[in-house]
């Protein structure tokens, strides 16, 4: 197994996308991009970051080998071409450190917003 | 390894008093030297219990017997025998590695015994006792603290062999930067701390010379499988790094203090960027006056020890952050045992409050230790931290 860090940022419109992709890849893929993204006060987009499986690092490159690896991992997976072609056309993929990609898109994490009690 | 000098040291060999022969700081209660307190003296090491009878003072140590490495090697082979006290190593394993072990005796089912041997176990009052001689020292084993069967968990990430990059924990961690999936609990309980989606992983790290727990304030966390607290006390102990000023969740028990009863959070930088902050609830509905917070943690980035000791029935949250004590939480927490819920690390339920920073070690208990025990706990910790208390 081969690990690559990356940080992946994809509207909130695909989000649903995104995770019922990660879910069929891979088990490891489940509970991804649920973290909220912030653009001034509207939330507008979910992250991932961290170590994954090279492999599964490729799956953003093409919508081909997205489709491929989600029914190989969930035959049953549901997701369209259309959904797909839309989500890699929004999702912003980098190796940069995730502070580092919200700056660059103007995004600020929702939670510091939160009263812990 | 640190070998300091201490009560429960099992001395020096070749000197008197070795083995058998060590002094206690003060007797339990009903106890007296059949001796003296010197060193040289035949009966040094002995006392009379409350019922008269002779028992003998034995405190653990790590043995090594037959080591190709011992001093000893040469002239007595595979007799050899080493002796180390029982702070020498933090764990059986570490201590494994170079060779030593717990004689039988001082080793059952890996809780540490120790103490007046009469027979072969222990009053509930000596085993108190024993505790409060470990912890009166420079160090301490904190298996020490659940040698009772005490309900809680001991995560160590200085232990690399309690680490995995999987949550099945097939694949351990070898090496600084790899994902944790999986981090054993080291107090026997088995509350382990998984994290199954490979992007919430924290990573494993080394910042000189100290391992940690790096997560990364953005989707980071560990979570156990939901266990039953068993009491309406709860102490919780953490070397932890803050890398920024935001409200972050270092550990809470249930997905949120503020939904769910029998429950507690322990916050930094919660009402300002030194702060770190305990608040606890049985069941009453959250409110401030169940929360503490001691100022003196310093603005991020910074590395602190940060303890706090929780009492429902007795409407208590107190909080120490590097030893210094802040202003108790006294508002009425209602009624009943802390809960049957998970045990959340860096985050709100997995889903807010991440922590940027890190984690050096945590200890969590459902019994409050006397003063004692906890500043040994925050000894222990600092030293993983390299915290240095006042």
């Amino acid at each position: 197994m081969s690990l690559i860090f990356t940080t992946i940022i994809v509207p909130a419109e695909h989000a649903e996308t995104a995770r019922t992709l990660a879910a069929a890849v891979s088990p490891a893929g489940i509970g991804m991009f649920t973290t909220a993204l912030c653009t001034g006060e509207t939330l507008t987009h979910y992250v991932s970051t961290g170590k994954i499986d090279s492999a599964f690092g490729a799956v953003l490159s093409s919508v081909e080998i997205a489709m491929a690896a989600a029914l190989a991992g969930d035959p049953e997976y549901a997701g369209t071409t259309e959904q797909l072609t839309a989500l890699l056309a929004a999702v912003d993929v980098s190796d940069e450190p995730p502070f580092d990609a919200f700056d660059r898109l103007g995004l600020t994490l929702t939670n510091p917003n939160e009263e812990p009690l | 390894m640190v070998v300091p000098i201490g009560p429960s040291d099992i001395g020096t060999a070749g000197q008197a008093g070795f083995g058998v022969g060590v002094s206690l700081p003060a007797l339990p209660a009903g106890y007296t030297y059949l001796g003296s307190t010197d060193r040289n003296a035949p009966n040094f090491g002995r006392y009379l219990n409350a019922s008269a009878q002779p028992e003998t003072w034995v405190p653990a140590c790590w043995l090594r017997v037959g080591s190709t490495e011992s001093p000893r090697y040469a002239e007595f082979g595979v007799d050899a025998v080493d002796v180390l006290p029982l702070r020498a190593y933090y764990n059986l394993p570490d201590a494994d590695a170079d060779g030593y072990f717990l004689h039988p005796a001082l080793d059952v089912d890996k809780q540490v015994q120790s103490g007046f041997f009469a027979g072969a176990s222990l009053t509930a009052d000596q085993l108190d006792y024993v505790e409060t001689l470990y912890t009166a020292g420079l160090q301490v084993n904190p298996l020490i603290v659940f040698s009772s069967g005490e309900q809680g968990a001991w995560y160590d990430p200085s232990d690399i062999t309690t680490l995995f990059q999987d949550s099945a924990g097939t694949t351990p961690v070898t090496a600084a930067g790899q994902p944790v999936g999986l981090m054993l609990d080291k107090s026997g309980r088995n509350n382990h701390a998984r994290q199954a989606t490979a992007t919430a992983r924290p990573l494993y790290q080394i910042d000189s010379g100290r391992p940690y727990l790096a997560l990364d304030g953005v989707d980071d966390f560990m979570v156990t499988t939901a266990f039953d607290w068993g009491s309406d006390q709860a102490f919780v102990a953490t070397g932890v790094r803050k890398l920024n000023g935001a409200a972050s969740v270092i550990a809470e028990l249930s997905a949120n203090i503020n939904f769910n009863p029998g429950s507690f959070y322990h916050i930094s930088a919660e009402g300002g960027q030194a702060n770190y902050t305990a608040a606890s609830r049985g069941s009453s509905s959250s409110s401030v006056n169940q929360r503490a917070s001691a100022t003196n943690g310093g603005n991020p980035p910074a590395t602190n020890v940060f303890t706090a000791t929780h009492s429902i029935s007795g409407d208590l949250t107190a909080v120490r952050v590097d030893g210094v004590a802040g202003p108790n939480a006294t508002g009425d927490k209602g009624a009943g045992n802390f809960g049957n819920w998970p045990l959340y690390i860096g985050a709100r339920g997995g889903t807010s409050l991440f922590l940027k920073g890190g984690i050096y070690g945590a200890i969590f208990r459902n019994l409050n230790p006397n003063a004692t025990t906890i500043a040994a706990i925050e000894q222990y910790l600092a030293s993983k931290s390299g915290v240095t208390l006042p």
